[in-house]
């Protein structure tokens, strides 16, 4: 890290204590470090919320929900509906929909925000799903109790499984 | 309340910082602090500009935390990110860079006695012109210093440094 030619400089830093910076910019510093280490919850979710509509939105081309496209390409759609059943297939959409948005978030957002959102993912979770399907509703989707059940414990745990495991390959493969 | 990290070494309280953990850093900071500013304060002129890299040192400290790897010295690790940003505000500003501490010093020591007579700066009182002689002319380090002078250790790098800080006034005001 440090050259032969450099190992003289290194040792006047290493030499160099009498001067102590003036305070108001420690405390600057250090707040601002506090501030990016602790980001607080609203600030979070809100990010996390555009990520999730923008990448959300997205997957509607390939993938509707609640007979909600952007393509009007129900090919996916109809597959899972004819492989695994309604109930299935709307869980799997769910989880599609949620997991999408997981996957860039955890690459998106800053390590101290995946750190807070860990520490209560579940209930991040939970509300981004009730959020996205309150808007498919408010849009006009068509929606059933039983199918939005399986849509929202889908997206939950879409959301929530995609999140932790990308969150460790964050930390483990990209060490970040 | 103490900070529960204090007793801890840098590079483990490195990992915990790394961890999110904010305290850890408070300890890196105020443990490093004087080193970086005196350090900076030997090399560059104005207060302002002083304030300025020094906050951007521990930006792209905290910035670039996960790329720090334990096998290094944290105060290597330090000093590198220390260098480089001087390095980059120097090359930015295209400015006068002022280095007459241990390199410039004690390079050429011969010539600089030439250049400079010590004894002629008024500024500079009978101690600190003697632990500058001591340890520039003579190379001596601070053990020997402080014995010469019969002071402590931490006092003779005080009398050094405020010497340097004296020379340097000193030749800005002849220069400039």
């Amino acid at each position: 890290m440090i050259g032969p030619n450099d190992k003289k400089d290194f040792n006047d830093f290493i030499d160099s204590t009498e001067l102590s910076p003036p305070e108001k910019l420690s405390n600057r510093i250090l707040n601002l470090v506090k501030a990016d280490l602790n980001p607080s919850h609203k600030i979070v979710f809100s990010k996390l919320l555009a990520i999730q509509a923008f990448i959300g939105f997205l997957t509607l081309t390939f993938c509707p929900q609640f007979s909600l496209s952007l393509t009007n390409h129900y090919e996916l759609f109809h597959y899972f509906h004819h492989k695994f059943g309604e109930n299935i297939c709307m869980a799997i959409c769910g989880s599609i929909f949620m997991g999408s948005g997981a996957l860039f978030a955890t690459y998106i957002l800053k390590s101290s925000e995946i750190r807070k959102i860990k520490k209560s993912r579940l209930l991040y979770y939970m509300s981004l799903s009730i959020i996205a399907f309150s808007t498919f509703f408010l849009l006009g989707s068509n929606i059933y109790l039983i199918l939005a059940t399986y849509w929202l414990v889908g997206s939950t745990i879409g959301g929530l499984v995609v999140f932790e495991l990308n969150r460790l390959i964050r930390k483990e493969v990209f060490n970040y | 309340m103490g900070n529960p990290f204090s007793h801890l070494e840098d590079e483990k309280l490195m990992e915990l910082y790394k961890n999110g953990e904010n305290m850890a850093f408070e300890v890196i900071y105020l443990r490093h602090k004087d080193r970086v500013y005196s350090y900076l304060d030997k090399r560059l002129s104005d207060k302002n500009i002083i304030e300025d890299v020094f906050q951007s040192i521990f930006v792209k400290f905290h910035n670039t935390r996960h790329l720090y790897s334990s096998e290094h010295l944290l105060l290597k690790w330090i000093y590198t990110i220390c260098r480089s940003e001087l390095l980059d505000w120097v090359k930015k500003n295209k400015a006068k860079f002022i280095q007459l501490s241990e390199d410039q010093l004690s390079v050429e020591p011969t010539e600089l006695s030439d250049k400079i007579d010590l004894d002629s700066i008024k500024t500079l009182s009978e101690k600190e012109k003697q632990a500058l002689k001591l340890r520039y002319y003579s190379e001596e380090d601070f053990i020997e210093i402080s014995k010469a002078l019969k002071t402590s250790e931490a006092n003779s790098r005080k009398l050094v440094s405020r010497g340097i800080k004296k020379l340097k006034a000193k030749l800005l005001g002849e220069t400039t």
